[in-house]
């Protein structure tokens, strides 16, 4: 038996329109605190079998599926190697894996969703509709899933010291000298959530921040009925690299913020991370959806608390280097007029004395914006085809696209 | 004169047009491109050390690492990298 309806004996689900579990048949509404799932003390024990186990696979085609029986219908039901909650395809009921969330497994948190469906695709559309570059098409995109989706996350407090080498530009009198500047500084990182599934890259799920830690609920699994969920699945190895990542990155920001120089970097660094052993397992709520566009499947995650968007879309680059074109032509008969105005100023007989040490100021000035109009353009551009990669990973796409509807 | 302003207008004003509409475009198309602010995690950094206009050698680079990295140690035995994490139990509840 699945959580069922106290007035109408059906299956609940979490709404996170009105935030409690409600009854698709009768109406009726109730506090996740409310109801018991009458089946978890007796499914708390049930094993879930390897598909090679039931059907038999020397081939082990069926890597990593397990055979999980739907509580409302008796159905068969295929799950991933983390999955902890999905529907069932026969009845379409929500069924929680109680064994993965049972005892020394079971989450100690959970953030339930706060942003329905609809809104989280209202959400996408706010944002993508008067975009410019996105080709009308993507702007108009019909979703194949979404998916809401419990991310596991582990909840971490850590100590992180680091050494690090400094190198920037400073003025000295005419001319930029580089110059080196050392930074040494200590970090008390608290409840700082990083994501605990191998198959949702750290890239992805560090941008659906920042989370509200401070509305998480005790762990409930009827939270998770109507969602699909996972259990984590990363080693200690992974969560200390993946802490002394972002560790680095907080330091980074500090570090850099405090040195007064130009095309700053840290060029050698010695990090040392420690992550406290109180760490706390919680699951957060995230959108997933997903569409295909010329062939390449694209994965939107909304943060399924905040609204929040992250994605990267494919560009019209027809428009944008037609516009670009267009605009540089412009810029340069501009420019050209301007300079020629400039040196004119600057090389006539009346300036000759101080005539050309003031246009070799002026000529490296221009040199310089220009390579700097380049290589700030071209940073942007990079950082928008990076952001594109990320939707449009196989990795995040198999994570969404492989469950049962 | 012509020809110089030339050789400086066609590249700077075809840079600015490249970075005004790399611009738009970062701004269109690459949604919601940040996480956390450091400051929602941390109150911030406690400097050890602060050293303005180093030398510049290789040397003088790994002699202030040398001088001023740290490394955390823990109090406690540690869990193994290979292992999968699992819920932190105090040794009370334990």
């Amino acid at each position: 038996m699945a959580t069922l309806c106290k007035n109408c004996g059906h299956s609940l689900v979490y709404d996170p329109a009105i935030r409690k579990m409600h009854c698709t048949s009768c109406g009726s509404a109730f506090e996740a605190e409310e109801v018991e799932s009458l089946s978890r003390s007796y499914r708390e024990d049930e094993n879930i079998v390897s598909l090679d186990e039931v059907y038999g696979n020397e081939k082990n085609e069926f890597l990593d599926c397990y055979v999980y029986t739907c509580s409302n219908c008796g159905g068969e039901i295929i799950i991933n190697g983390s999955e902890a909650s999905t529907m069932c395809i026969y009845c379409g009921s929500s069924n929680v894996v109680f064994s993965r969330v049972a005892r020394h497994k079971r989450p100690e948190y959970i953030l339930p969703f706060q942003i329905t469906k609809e809104q989280a695709l209202e959400a996408i559309h706010s944002r993508i509709d008067g975009a410019r570059f996105i080709p009308k098409e993507i702007r108009n995109f019909e979703p194949e899933n979404v998916r809401g989706i419990y991310i596991p996350y582990w909840i971490v407090d850590a100590d992180h010291v680091e050494a690090a080498v400094i190198k920037g530009s400073v003025k000295s009198g005419k001319y930029s000298t580089p110059v080196h500047f050392g930074r040494t500084g200590k970090l008390d990182i608290r409840n700082l959530p990083l994501d605990a599934s191998k198959l949702l890259s750290d890239e992805s799920s560090a941008r659906l921040e920042p989370f509200d830690l401070k509305q998480m609920k005790p762990f409930d699994e009827d939270y998770l009925l109507g969602f699909y969920s996972n259990v984590s699945d990363i080693t200690y190895g992974d969560l200390r690299q993946a802490c002394g990542v972002r560790a680095h990155e907080m330091f980074e920001h500090y570090a850099l913020n405090s040195v007064q120089a130009g095309g700053k970097k840290i060029v050698s660094s010695r990090p040392s991370t420690l992550v406290h052993e109180d760490i706390r397992y919680a699951m957060l709520p995230c959108w997933f959806v997903t569409f295909t566009s010329d062939g390449k499947h694209n994965t939107i995650l909304v943060n399924g608390q905040t609204g929040k968007v992250v994605c990267g879309l494919p560009w019209n680059k027809a428009l944008f280097w037609t516009l670009t074109i267009l605009a540089g032509i412009l810029f340069s008969i501009l420019a050209t007029l301007a300079f020629y105005g400039l040196f004119s100023i600057l090389f006539s007989s009346g300036h000759h004395r101080s005539g050309s040490s003031n246009g070799g100021k002026s000529i490296g000035a221009i040199i310089s914006l220009i390579v700097v109009l380049f290589v700030s353009g071209t940073a942007k551009m990079r950082k928008v085809l990076k952001q594109i990669s990320l939707t449009q990973s196989t990795s995040i796409f198999n994570f969404v696209k492989k469950r049962q509807e | 004169m012509w020809i110089l302003a030339l050789v400086f207008g066609i590249p700077a004003g075809f840079g600015l047009a490249f970075w005004l509409f790399a611009s738009r475009l970062e701004k269109s198309n690459n949604i919601g491109d940040s996480t956390g602010e450091p400051s929602i995690y941390t109150d911030g950094m406690r400097y050890i050390d602060r050293t303005d206009r180093m030398g510049m050698s290789g040397k003088k680079t790994d002699e202030y690492l040398d001088a001023h990295a740290v490394t955390l140690k823990p109090s406690t035995p540690q869990p193994d990298d290979s292992r999968p994490v699992e819920r932190f139990i105090p040794p009370s509840k334990r």
